[in-house]
């Protein structure tokens, strides 16, 4: 028996516990496959999301449940403008008893996050989430403590309104391991969605899989086997932003400021397992890459002032690439 | 009552001589100044006219007209006319002066003064024309009323002959221009087109001639046979893939396999055909990424499919009818004959050296059945 199908078995059975946990989201979140599935690669691959979408297509309910249904902590924290980091982190509190300072855990200390509306919230405060998202350590006073694990934090951004809002630096995005765009359900979705919300009994999201299980899944989706082949396809699409010329794709040249950076090509690999993964695969084909490549990579690449004023959006820009990069 | 008398005989003498000689000074030259009109509107114009006669052994020296004559202004002079031949004993010169005024008011033109030498006397003598009186009036103005506003211009027609009068050169101009353009377009465009089908004749071979001789090359590299197994496999889905490109225009070579099996979902193409594809891709899928390590018979069936695969779809010219039914040829049945007949593909197009790798199914196969 060689290693990929022996990968191929243990992911078979380490794997399970995706349908179960995807069929009690589906409880409560009607449709959104394609956000429960990006959710569930973010969480075994160990990287943060960042959901754009306008309000009311069920981000918030969709984190909750993912939580529930792991049996793990949550906090949502609303970003406003007056924030502070230690809203967030936590702060030195004086005990009066004892006569000395003691540490007050902030909601960062828990499995997911839900950073609702992270543009609202001034520079200072999106760096102090962005530190424990990169370092997965938070520092209060001069002592420094681990975040739990699994530590997954999910922003959302809502695209309509940009009225007082303070963009993320693209250094900071950069750190989302996907952004994923939430889009309207179906006519179908929506029926369902109206008569689940008019019924007085509201689904109860069940607790299916342990924290356990999800590192266990998570030191799998490394092993993951990844061919040569594969590996210079995900170079050549993150290089393809970087040098568009040198992939005959002149006319990107002057749409693109800036390409995706190593992290890209990092995220986009790992994406692609634990996407193979949740398809009980033990190893990584092209349509895996391709599958998460728009996810992993709108959010990286810089747009030029001729592509905003030509209504270019990076969508086109990556599909542009992936018809042109030729597939091993 | 004798000096009452003689006092109306001085003035009857006096009357006389004005009313005779009041055109000149003298009897030999005659200058006269003559109105079109002597009433005119605030800022009309009006000629006057300017006569002189005097015998032709006169030389007269033409009095320069002034450009006004206080509140008269002259707006325009012309030149000086001549009347009658110089061997005439009488010549007449005339001139016309176009005058106007822009304030109501009574205003006398004075006496033009012309100065003139008879022959070789070196005297110099003078005819003057007569005084005239120009009455401007003004446009009558109710000041009951009250005041209106000033008017706007006035737009007047504005003639397609006034502006062909204006603007023909350039009108020509551009017509030759356009014309110049659009003949340039055609010539470059025809131009074009020719190196078109030339390159097209020379370049494009058919898919299914390049795909059989990459198979040969795969084939004859005995790559599995000598452990490159990957190789191998790689190869062949690189030359269907390409084949697919060629024959049916998908960029096959930049999408996945489930992309390319998705193309093929709705083509007429024979399903057995579309299972042989899927064979040939997935297995070499498997093969590249899945580090999976086939069967030796896997390799040759891969292959044969590959083969299959590219026959079955091939392009083939209809092979042409031997006995053609006698019918009356018209202009339409004649363009339609002359049409290049539908692409099929036929069992006479594959090569008894592949027959090996055939299956029942291109065997048996006749055009009919053919997507």
């Amino acid at each position: 028996m060689t290693d990929i199908q022996e990968l191929n078995e243990r992911i078979q059975r380490e794997s399970s516990f995706v349908d179960l946990l995807m069929l009690e989201m589906s409880k409560v979140i009607v449709g959104q496959k394609y956000m429960t599935e990006r959710l569930i690669i973010g969480l075994l691959s160990n990287g943060h999301i960042l959901l754009e979408g306008i309000p009311g297509l069920a981000k918030t309910l969709a984190i909750k449940s993912l939580a529930s249904a792991i049996n793990a902590n949550f906090s949502r924290i609303q970003f406003t403008p007056d924030l502070l980091p230690a809203d967030l982190v936590g702060t030195m509190i004086y005990n009066q008893r004892k006569e000395e300072f003691t540490v007050r855990k902030g909601p960062l200390f828990s499995n997911f996050i839900l950073a609702d509306e992270i543009n609202r919230a001034p520079a200072k405060v999106q760096s102090a989430l962005l530190e424990a998202m990169q370092e997965r350590q938070v520092t209060i006073g001069d002592e420094t403590f681990k975040l739990p694990e699994p530590f997954l934090v999910l922003a959302t951004q809502n695209p309509i309104e940009q009225e007082g809002t303070y963009p993320l630096p693209e250094a900071q995005v950069d750190r989302f391991m996907l952004k994923v765009v939430i889009t309207y359900p179906t006519k179908e979705d929506e029926k369902m969605i109206i008569r689940e919300n008019i019924a007085n009994s509201f689904p109860k999201i069940n607790n299916v899989v342990n924290i356990e299980s999800i590192i266990k899944a998570r030191n799998i989706v490394r092993e993951v086997y990844m061919d040569e082949k594969i590996e210079k396809y995900i170079i050549d699409i993150v290089f393809a932003t970087r040098f568009p010329k040198e992939y005959k794709l002149n006319k990107l040249a002057q749409l693109i400021s800036f390409g995706g950076s190593p992290r890209a090509s990092i995220n986009l690999a790992l994406a692609s397992k634990a996407y193979a993964f949740i398809k009980r695969r033990g190893y990584v084909i092209p349509e895996d890459v391709r599958a998460v490549c728009h996810d992993v990579l709108r959010h990286r690449i810089g747009l030029t002032y001729e592509a905003e004023a030509e209504n270019i959006t990076t969508e086109e820009i990556i599909n542009e690439i992936l018809n042109t990069i030729e597939v091993p | 009552m004798e000096n009452i008398v003689l006092r109306y005989y001085r003035c009857l003498v006096i009357a006389g001589f004005i009313l005779i000689g009041h055109n000149a000074y003298t009897q030999d030259v005659i200058a006269t100044a003559k109105l079109d009109a002597s009433v005119i509107k605030i800022g009309d114009q009006v000629k006057l006219h300017l006569t002189v006669q005097y015998p032709s052994s006169y030389i007269i020296n033409w009095a320069t007209p002034p450009d006004s004559m206080g509140n008269v202004e002259v707006v325009e002079t012309s030149k000086v006319d001549t009347v009658g031949r110089k061997d005439s004993t009488v010549i007449t010169q005339t001139q016309t002066l176009t005058i106007t005024a822009f304030d109501s008011g009574y205003y006398p033109i004075p006496p033009f003064v012309f100065h003139y030498k008879k022959g070789k006397d070196t005297n110099d003598f003078v005819a003057e024309t007569q005084a005239i009186l120009l009455t401007v009036n003004t446009i009558p103005v109710d000041t009951a009323k009250g005041f209106k506003e000033i008017k706007n211009v006035m737009d007047t027609p504005y003639s397609f002959a006034e502006f062909w009068e204006q603007n023909k050169w350039f009108v020509i101009a551009g017509i030759l221009a356009v014309l110049l353009i659009i003949g340039l377009i055609i010539y470059l465009k025809k131009r074009k087109k020719v190196i078109h089908v030339v390159e097209e004749k020379i370049i494009k071979r058919p898919a299914h001639e390049i795909a059989l001789e990459e198979l040969k090359k795969v084939e004859e590299e005995k790559l599995w046979q000598g452990g490159f197994i990957k190789k191998y496999y790689s190869s062949v889905s690189d030359v269907i893939r390409m084949y697919i490109e060629n024959r049916y225009g998908i960029i096959a070579m930049e999408l996945t396999t489930d992309e390319i099996l998705l193309q093929f979902k709705n083509r007429m193409i024979h399903t057995e055909a579309k299972d042989k594809l899927t064979q040939v891709l997935q297995l070499s899928d498997l093969v590249k990424f899945a580090k999976v390590e086939p069967l030796p018979n896997e390799h040759d069936l891969t292959l044969s499919n590959a083969y299959n695969f590219v026959y079955s779809t091939t392009l083939k010219e209809e092979p042409i009818v031997q006995e053609q039914p006698q019918i009356e040829i018209t202009n339409q049945s004649q363009a339609i004959a002359n049409q290049p007949a539908p692409i099929v593909a036929t069992e006479s197009s594959i090569p008894d050296e592949h027959a090996k790798y055939m299956g029942s199914s291109v065997k048996n196969k006749t055009p009919e059945n053919n997507g």
